[in-house]
């Protein structure tokens, strides 16, 4: 036994927190697959909740949201990904300059806000310049909210990469941007995919932030999911959840094999 | 020298790293000519701010103060890519992303040649560093020394003016660092590309080049020939850092036209060559080889001795206490002559005694 172990109450605290954590999930996948229409007493094994969520009387809701919910998180997550690797390449290879230390909690600092907080100044900024919501504020919103969580991932593999490597593709004729292409960037991209996939994740399940600056009529995965609850909980919703929670796994197994990956050869 | 035959020129180059009280100075006036086709080296200590002043050379540092000329143009105002320089760097810089030959044919590529041609000349360096096995690696396939060639093949393919070494060696083992060195010297030969070769490591320098410069803590020593250097160090620094020596206050004797003569401990004189001393006391060195042990001369006793195969070295001290060391060659039937604790006696042949002048 690790001598962690030997410390009291070890197991029956990490028992409780396990629980606590991955009961409710359990349940909620074991419940899906529930044939009755109650969501709390057994029935048998079936697969009509998930027919239901995609033939369904509700399933064009959820299906427009869906859409949006993937339209949405790719866009997102590609923008951020963009300026957070633009921001990474300034914090970390240009020097010293002017209000860097100020840069470099900006870009952090939404990690720390809460996120209500965010989500009625970004409603009232919206409200105040007169711009209409719908898509595009959520699009935006969203862009705003991923920066800090692909800038993490991208930052930490940057700072791996020493400089010398672009000083030896400058020896060998390149120019800055052709070291950046042909070097620095090959270089960062687990880094960058591990952030882009980050980003599409806390993009693809955001609530708080999407429910106050989205348009009348218009609903992502998340808020459709809500709405849906509001009207009592169907095990329907469970088969949806059930899907989200996959997706939300395969993509975060996929970023920490990329970021694995790229430790690998340096 | 025509001036033509210059290659590089540094012209009294200084850097400062950082401002107000945080600032260190790395380089202090530094000043020295490489020749076209030679094999130059850059000796110093660790620290001493060679590194520092190979990057100035390839662009990656710029200058406080004085210039670097390249075949007598000023190479301050261009970019590191536009420098026909290229530079082996101390640990390598091998890209993993690339495989051997795409590493090596990178240069040429960049300066925009076809593939065919850039082909063509992967395989000649692949061949002059004897790897062509390895063609297709990676570089976390490829042992210490196969990465160093990989690094020197792929500065060498865009055939630059000037080569910069930055302690190329310095990762290898004893007898792959031998080796090497013959190894690069030839190919210095057949590529006709001036040299520049850095190392901390003095034997390394006196065995590989024709001229040196020596530097310490930001400075210009000496400059010169492996053997100037080596027998006519004119300082402290010098003579200490190249090879071994002994170092004697001295009193000066007579100070005429026909040279110094010196007496140091034990009452023994000699004429020193060097500079010319001020004052009444100066430093001399005589270098353990120049001192014969014998019957006849200085009396002394032997303290210890070190056999090293061709040679011995012998801790001997004077009758006041002063300690020298002596190096004799082990001729047939020669080898120890002396035990410790034995008498001998010091003599020391004409030219050996060198005034320092600092
Ligand atoms: N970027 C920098 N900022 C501040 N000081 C530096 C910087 N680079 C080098 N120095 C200092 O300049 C001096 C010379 O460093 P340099 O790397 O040129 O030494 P070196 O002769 O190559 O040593 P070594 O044999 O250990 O490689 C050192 O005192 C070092 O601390
Ligand atoms: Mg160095």
């Amino acid at each position: 036994m690790s001598p962690i172990a030997r410390y009291p109450g070890f197991l029956p605290v990490t028992i409780l927190c396990l629980v606590i954590l991955y009961a409710p999930l359990l349940v909620v996948m074991v419940y899906s697959f529930n044939e009755s229409t109650s969501i709390t007493r057994w029935g048998s094994f079936s697969l009509v909740w998930y027919a239901e969520v995609f033939s369904g009387p509700e399933s064009a809701i959820f299906k427009a949201a869906a859409w949006n919910s993937l339209i949405i998180a790719i866009a997102a997550a590609t923008s951020a990904t963009v300026i957070a690797t633009s921001a990474a390449l300034a914090m970390l290879r240009a020097g010293t300059f002017r209000g860097k230390t100020a840069s470099f909690a900006l870009i952090n600092l939404p990690l720390m806000v809460p996120e209500i907080v965010t989500a009625v100044a970004t409603l009232i900024f919206f409200s105040a310049i007169g711009f209409q919501r719908g898509l595009l504020t959520i699009l935006l919103a969203h862009i705003v909210f991923c920066i800090p969580f692909a800038y993490l991932p991208i930052a930490a593999r940057l700072q791996g990469i020493e400089a010398h490597f672009e000083e030896a593709a400058m020896d060998l004729y390149a120019t800055r941007w052709q070291a950046l292409r042909l070097v620095l960037l090959p270089l960062m991209l687990p880094g960058i995919m591990a952030g882009f996939l980050l980003a599409f994740i806390i993009s693809l399940d955001d609530f708080i932030i999407t429910n106050f600056v989205k348009g009348a009529g218009i609903e992502t995965l998340p808020t459709a999911i809500f709405g849906a609850v509001k009207q009592g909980i169907k095990p329907n919703i469970m088969a949806i959840s059930t899907l989200m929670l996959l997706v939300s796994v395969l993509v975060v197994t996929a970023s920490y094999f990329l970021s694995k990956l790229g430790n690998h050869n340096s | 020298m025509k001036r033509s035959e210059i290659a590089v020129e540094i012209a009294g180059v200084d850097k400062v790293f950082g401002t107000g009280p945080g600032q260190s100075v790395a380089l202090d006036n530094i000043s020295f000519t490489v020749a076209d086709n030679e094999f130059f080296t850059l000796l110093g200590p660790s620290g001493c701010g060679k590194t520092t002043l190979l990057r100035i050379m390839a662009g990656f540092e710029s200058l406080s103060g004085g210039d670097v000329l390249l075949f007598g143009t000023r190479l301050a105002d261009l970019p590191p890519n536009k420098r026909p320089i290229n530079t082996v760097f101390q640990n390598y810089a091998l890209f993993p992303h690339l495989s051997v030959a795409e590493y090596i044919g990178c240069g040429r590529r960049m300066l925009g040649q076809g593939r065919a041609e850039s082909e063509a000349r992967v395989a000649e360096m692949l061949r002059l560093v004897q790897l062509d096995a390895m063609a297709g690696r990676k570089p976390a396939q490829l042992s210490g020394g196969q990465q160093q060639r990989v690094a020197l093949a792929r500065a060498l393919a865009p055939a630059p003016k000037v080569l910069l070494l930055d302690e190329p060696l310095s990762a290898l083992d004893l007898k792959l660092r031998q080796q090497m060195r013959i190894e690069l010297q030839q190919i210095q030969e057949e590529t006709g590309i001036t040299f520049i070769f850095v190392t901390h490591d003095q034997e390394e320098a006196v065995a590989m080049a024709v001229r040196s410069a020596v530097m310490s803590a930001g400075r210009r020593q000496q400059f010169g020939s492996a053997e100037e250097i080596y027998e006519t160090p004119r300082n402290r620094f010098v003579a200490d850092f190249i090879g071994e020596t002994n170092f004697f206050e001295a009193a000066v004797v007579s100070n005429t036209g026909a040279g110094t003569r010196v007496r140091i401990a034990g009452g023994l004189e000699v004429d020193a060559a060097g500079p010319r001393p001020d004052g009444a006391k100066t430093m001399i060195s005589i270098r353990p080889e120049r001192f014969d042990l014998g019957v006849e001369g200085l009396p002394c006793t032997v303290d210890k001795l070190v056999y090293l195969g061709t040679d011995t070295h012998y801790h001997v001290r004077l009758s006041d206490g002063t300690p020298v060391m002596v190096r004799a060659q082990n001729h047939l039937g020669a080898a120890h002559a002396f035990a410790p604790g034995d008498s001998a006696a010091l003599s020391v042949g004409p030219g050996a005694a060198r005034v320092l002048a600092d």
